[in-house]
This record gives structure tokens, C-alpha cells and sequence, in this order.
């Protein structure tokens, strides 16, 4: 990456995000996980739906079946994933209210609608998946697996159009880089308004909990064998996964503003780093992640002190736990990383795989709206190898408007981004250490 | 600026030699993985980014795109998971999980060749060549990476296809045009009219326009020109 400061969508720079969305174990909509955050409430139960045949108990957090099949544009044979997706960008459009313009769309995803090609194995259906199940035949892409991110991105972008009707769309753009993905995303949907493509992106991240998730993470010995989830607790055993779809409406400050449209927060900067270490797992001292870190703020012209909050990917396992802990002990110092506070959704909703990225963006509008931190559930005993200022009794005021987004994927990839105040981002503009134009 | 290109098709004869202290020397490259992994080599040895044995870590970005690349392992492993009883599922190995996965191919490059800056996949069927391209070419616009191995993995069948080029910001006034999005198959003939790697499709042709033409081209690709160098000379 480059050492001068870049800040993300260039000319467009800050983002401002206008719009979010959710969809959750907790429910429809970020009110949903607002209200388990501030109650404490855990949504992580054993999951029927990934039950047969998966590990016994398997726990994991899925949204209420009813609630998915109730989106009114839901078409026969959708996966879960397209509804859960759907939710998440009707509550962001509709908070948004675009007006006719350019919209961009922009999602991540690690397996798409994988839930079409479990079924139809399952099934033993005759064509694609009796084709690619049956013993001896020729695995052959050429045959119409109903499985096809092509197919999906297409379909998510005529539920834009739906949800969206004044706005010309631009083709949907899909990646898919484990829980990074929204972050890759929001990296083309800066690019997207950067160069004027689109005068907004609809941009995040989506992935259904289903068998296949389960039992792949399963055989990767990365779930919790307690099935509880306990993120930086002396007991923290892995991951318990969940669903979500998140996505966020960006807009440049001059189009945000010239409609008057209620800025949640900006999306200033944002670094993306692998480690490129293990297939699997990250770099146990957090190498990669400081990087990322100290290039976001960098970038940003934020110092560690005027961090208001840290949100993090609370995967619950020891060695992303720890391995986070030690990337913002080095970038921001001992004494800036005991004072600022740290906080994570996953307790209320899990792992929520590729939507984590999108996920952190949004998690960082609401603690900026909210102007609090929730704490942290579920923790006991503070593992003495996670030395941040963790959260845990009572919520605290957020006394900075900016939070500072962690995401770690699996394979070692890291995200950070900075998310502020729309009078915060636009202070860091005129700050020393000019934008790259 | 693309200072080198490579091709690959069907099983290379890459080892874990090459990447001394990156790759386990027990373990073969997946085969999934491998001719995307030898068309990086080979373009990124061209470029003078890396060298073959060195152990070093290259510096640089690396985008992949995928159309089927992972339908075939995710359609096995759900095949596994249908055949397995339920106390049999925690037997089920991790490798067809993470293959189908389509970041796994990124993944393994990233490992070999130590790509630490920026790592993603597109992924969209026969666009996802263009697309990646596209998202390659706007990160260097915006500075946001200084340089970018894109690499392309199409498959059909049992067969797979990868191009990689090695992709740098020299005519940056170029690359910051608008490049649009390539329409699918628009460059697509060198396999003929079926179009049987569509992901990599508008690469190959691209590539191949490259080894037709004598020296250093520039080519149209969705309205941008695109400075091509296959010899690895600065233009």
C-alpha cells in the first residue's frame, strides 16, 4: 500500500453513509440487534435448520424462518440468502431515500446461495445435482448446478431495482473473500463514486447459516465445542456461527448534503491486509492486523486518542481473540488502548461470516447514533492475554464520534476502517497531509 | 502498465520447490489451485517481481477472479455431507470445505508468493474476469495499491484455464479513465464461438493480441487503453 494517505473514495472522500440495513438472528432491521445489545440478549440457539446431519446441538444464529419468508418480493425457489439480503437493502434503501439517480451495488459473499446446491443434492435431483452427485459422472460446471454467483448478483440487483424503482443500477459487482468480503465491496463502491459512475453504491455483505456452512467450519475444528460464545473470556473455545445480511447506502458529502439527507456516519479510510501465512489461520501476533491498523489511521490523520470506540470480530477463539488484542496494543500504545473502549455484536448473533465487514461499518453508524457503547456479553474472566478495555459492565458514553471497524477473516485477513462523524470526517479533510487527488 | 503476462492450462509442472519456506515441500500445489498458480509464476517471474526458489515475499496486491472455480469442490463436499450419517459429519476432512470456497485459490497464491497488500475475489460467472479487472485498474487509479497481480482462473469441465498479468501503474493518466465495465464475452474468440473460459475469455484474447503484434501494444478494453508489454521493457 501506499505510504501517503489515501483516504477512501478519492474525490468522493468522505463516504457518507445514508442508509443502513440489517437482517440477524436478533431480527429484521439494526433496531433488532440494538435492542439484544441492550439487553443482553443472545439469539445463538441450536439451529433446526442445519441440524440434520450436522453435530449434535449444533448452535448457531438464524433468523426466524417466518421473518425470512415473509420479504413481499420473495420469488419460489429463492435461497435464503437472496432473502436475507433483501431485508438488509430494503431497510438501507428506505432509510437512504435516493432520489432517481445512479445507484451501484456492491456485495460480498463467501458461498452465495449454496443453499440451492445443498438442496438439490439432497435431493438427488435429476440434472445438475443428480448429474455432480451421481457416483462416477464427470463433475462438470457445464452442467446447470442451480448454483451461480453470476445468477445470484443478478438477482439481488432486480431486488434493487424493485426496492429502488427511480434508480438506474449499474451491474452488481460480487466478491468473496471469507468475513473481508463487505470490506472488498466497499472498496469497489468507493471506486464506483470516485469516478462517478454511481452517485450512490448500495453496498455489504451477506451469508446464510446452513448444514454445509456448519459442517465446513466444523471440519476446519473452528467451531465451539461448548457451543458458547465467549469472546475474550478465559474460556473462549471458537466460533459459533450465524447469519446476517448487512448493507449501508454511500453517497459523497456533496450529493448527502444537497438533499439534506441524515448522514449516520463516514466511511474516512479503511486498510485491507493478508497475511498470507496459513490457509486457515491468521498470524497469532497480529502482524498483518497492525498493519492494517496503523495504514487506516493513518490515512485518516487520526490519532490513537481521539479513537472514540473500538468494534471488533469477536470470534471467541483463542488466537484471533489474542491476536487482536496485541495489533492495537502495538499500533495504539498501552495508554491508548486502555482507555479506548472496546465492544462486538457477535455474542447476540454469532459469526456472521461475510457479512462481518459490512456488518463492522454498520455496528460503527449505530454506535455513533446511539452516542453509546454496549458492553459486551457473555464474559466472565477477562483472558489475561486480551488486555483491551473490553466493555463488560454497564454501557459508556462514546466520547469521540469515531470507531475504529476491526474485521479478521478466516485465512488471515484483516480489515480496518474508520468510520466518524460527518463533521469529524469533515475537519480530517483539511487536516495536514493532504488526500491523494 | 502491464509488464508481463502469463498462461496456464491444465496441470502445470510447478512444485513446492519454488517457494522454498512459503509451501510445505511434503504437500503437492492443489490441483485446483495449480494452473492459476502457474500463470502468476510465470507473469510475476516475467515482470522481475519474484524469482523462482528466492523464498521472498513479493510485494504487491493480488485480485483473482473465478467463474466455476469452486462449484465442483462445493458440489463434492455436499455430496460428502449427503453420504455422511449424522455421527459421521465431524469426520468430514477440511480440504473440500475450503475449496469451495472461492478465496481459497487467493489464498494459496497469497501463501506462495506472499501477496500481503490487498487480496480479493470477484466472482460473477463470465464477468468476473472483466470485473476484476476493473476493480484492479480502479485501485491503482486511486493509488489505494501500487501494484496488482490479477489473476483469472476459468474452468470448464474438468479443464481449467488461468491468466495472470502483472499489473502496475506507470500510465496512470490511462488507467485513471473511466474503464467501465467490459461486456461479457465482447473480446472472447481465440477458443472459438463457445466461449469455453468465460471468466478468462477477454484475457486470453488480450493476451493473445499481445503475442500476434510484435513489441509493446496498447489494446482497447472497454473504452481504456491498456499499455501491454509481454517482453517486460519499459515502454
Amino acid at each position: 500500500m501506499p505510504s501517503k494517505r489515501n483516504l477512501l473514495g478519492g474525490l468522493a472522500a468522505p463516504l457518507c453513509v445514508t442508509g443502513i440495513g440489517l437482517a440477524s438472528a436478533a431480527g429484521r432491521g439494526t433496531q433488532a440487534l440494538s435492542r439484544a445489545l441492550e439487553e443482553r440478549t443472545s439469539f445463538l440457539a441450536p439451529a433446526k435448520g442445519i441440524r440434520r446431519g450436522g453435530s449434535p446441538g449444533a448452535m448457531g444464529g438464524r433468523l426466524d424462518e417466518s421473518i425470512v419468508r415473509s420479504w413481499r418480493f420473495l420469488e419460489p425457489g429463492d435461497d435464503r440468502a437472496v432473502a436475507l439480503a433483501a431485508l438488509a437493502m430494503e431497510e438501507a434503501l428506505e432509510r437512504a431515500a435516493l432520489p432517481p439517480g445512479r445507484l451501484g451495488l456492491s456485495v460480498g459473499t463467501a458461498l452465495g446461495p449454496i443453499g440451492k446446491l445443498e438442496e438439490a443434492v439432497e435431493a438427488g435431483a435429476a440434472g445438475a445435482a443428480g448429474a455432480v452427485a451421481g457416483g462416477g459422472v464427470v463433475d462438470s460446471p457445464r452442467v446447470p448446478v442451480p448454483y451461480s454467483f453470476e445468477a445470484y448478483a443478478g438477482r439481488l440487483a432486480r431486488t434493487c431495482a424493485v426496492l429502488s424503482p427511480r434508480s438506474a443500477l449499474l451491474e452488481p459487482t460480487c466478491f468473496s473473500v471469507t468475513c473481508v468480503s463487505g470490506l472488498c465491496a466497499i472498496e469497489q463502491a468507493a471506486a464506483d463514486l470516485a469516478f462517478r459512475r454511481a452517485d450512490a453504491v448500495l453496498t455489504g455483505g451477506v451469508d446464510a447459516l446452513t448444514r454445509f456452512m456448519h459442517a465446513g467450519f466444523g471440519s476446519l475444528g473452528a467451531l465451539s465445542p461448548s457451543g458458547c460464545l465467549r469472546p475474550f473470556d478465559v474460556e473462549h473455545d471458537g466460533i459459533v456461527i450465524g447469519e446476517a445480511a448487512a448493507f449501508a447506502v454511500l453517497e459523497p458529502p456533496q450529493a448527502a448534503s444537497h438533499r439534506e439527507a441524515r448522514v449516520l456516519g463516514c466511511v474516512v479510510s479503511q486498510r485491507l491486509v493478508s497475511d498470507a501465512m496459513h490457509l486457515t489461520s491468521p498470524d497469532p501476533e497480529g502482524r498483518g492486523m497492525a498493519r492494517a491498523i496503523g495504514g487506516a489511521l493513518s490515512d485518516a490523520c487520526i490519532a490513537p486518542e481521539e479513537i472514540g470506540c473500538i468494534t471488533v470480530t469477536a470470534a471467541g477463539s483463542e488466537v484471533y481473540d489474542r491476536m487482536e488484542s496485541r495489533a492495537v496494543l502495538t499500533k495504539l500504545g498501552p495508554r491508548a488502548a486502555a482507555r479506548v473502549p472496546v465492544t462486538t455484536w457477535e455474542p447476540a448473533v454469532g459469526h456472521v461470516l461475510a457479512a462481518t465487514g459490512a456488518l463492522g461499518v454498520v455496528h460503527a453508524a449505530m454506535v455513533l447514533s446511539e452516542g453509546l457503547v454496549r458492553p459486551v456479553f457473555g464474559v466472565e474472566r477477562v483472558d489475561p492475554d486480551c488486555q483491551l478495555r473490553y466493555v463488560l459492565g454497564g454501557p459508556v458514553p462514546l466520547d469521540s464520534p469515531c470507531v475504529l471497524a476491526l474485521t479478521v477473516g478466516f485465512g488471515g485477513q484483516n480489515g480496518a476502517t474508520v468510520v466518524t462523524s460527518l463533521e469529524m470526517a469533515m475537519d480530517l479533510l483539511g487536516r495536514s497531509g493532504e488526500p491523494v487527488r | 502498465m502491464i509488464p508481463a503476462i502469463g498462461i496456464a492450462m491444465g496441470e502445470g509442472t510447478l512444485t513446492a520447490d519454488a517457494f522454498p519456506g512459503r509451501w510445505n515441500p511434503r504437500r503437492a500445489i492443489p490441483p485446483d489451485v495449480e494452473p492459476a498458480a502457474t500463470a502468476a509464476a510465470l507473469a510475476l517471474e516475467g515482470a522481475g517481481w519474484w524469482r523462482p526458489g528466492s523464498g521472498e515475499a513479493c510485494a504487491g496486491g493480488l485480485i483473482v477472479a473465478c467463474d466455476h472455480a469452486s462449484h465442483v469442490p462445493a458440489a463434492r463436499f455436499a455430496r460428502e455431507l449427503r453420504d455422511a450419517s449424522a455421527s459421521a459429519v465431524s469426520a468430514v476432512g477440511p480440504s473440500g470445505f475450503l475449496f469451495s470456497l472461492p478465496s481459497s485459490t487467493a489464498a494459496v497464491l497469497g501463501l506462495l508468493f506472499g501477496l500481503t497488500d490487498y487480496q480479493s475475489t470477484v466472482v460473477g460467472g463470465a464477468l468476473a474476469g472483466a470485473q476484476a479487472l476493473r476493480h484492479a485498474l480502479d485501485l491503482l487509479a486511486l493509488r489505494r495499491l501500487k501494484r496488482v497481480l490479477l489473476a483469472v482462473l476459468s474452468t470448464d469441465g474438468g479443464e481449467r484455464v488461468a491468466v495472470a498479468w502483472c499489473l502496475d501503474p506507470v500510465l496512470r493518466d490511462l488507467l485513471a479513465l473511466d474503464c467501465g465495465v467490459v461486456a461479457a464475452g465482447q473480446e472472447a474468440t481465440i477458443l472459438g464461438p463457445e466461449q469455453r473460459f468465460p471468466a478468462a475469455a477477454l484475457l486470453l484474447e488480450a493476451s493473445a493480441r499481445v503475442g500476434r503484434l510484435p513489441g509493446a501494444q496498447r489494446i482497447a478494453l472497454g473504452g481504456a487503453w491498456i499499455s501491454m508489454n509481454p517482453k517486460g521493457s519499459p515502454e
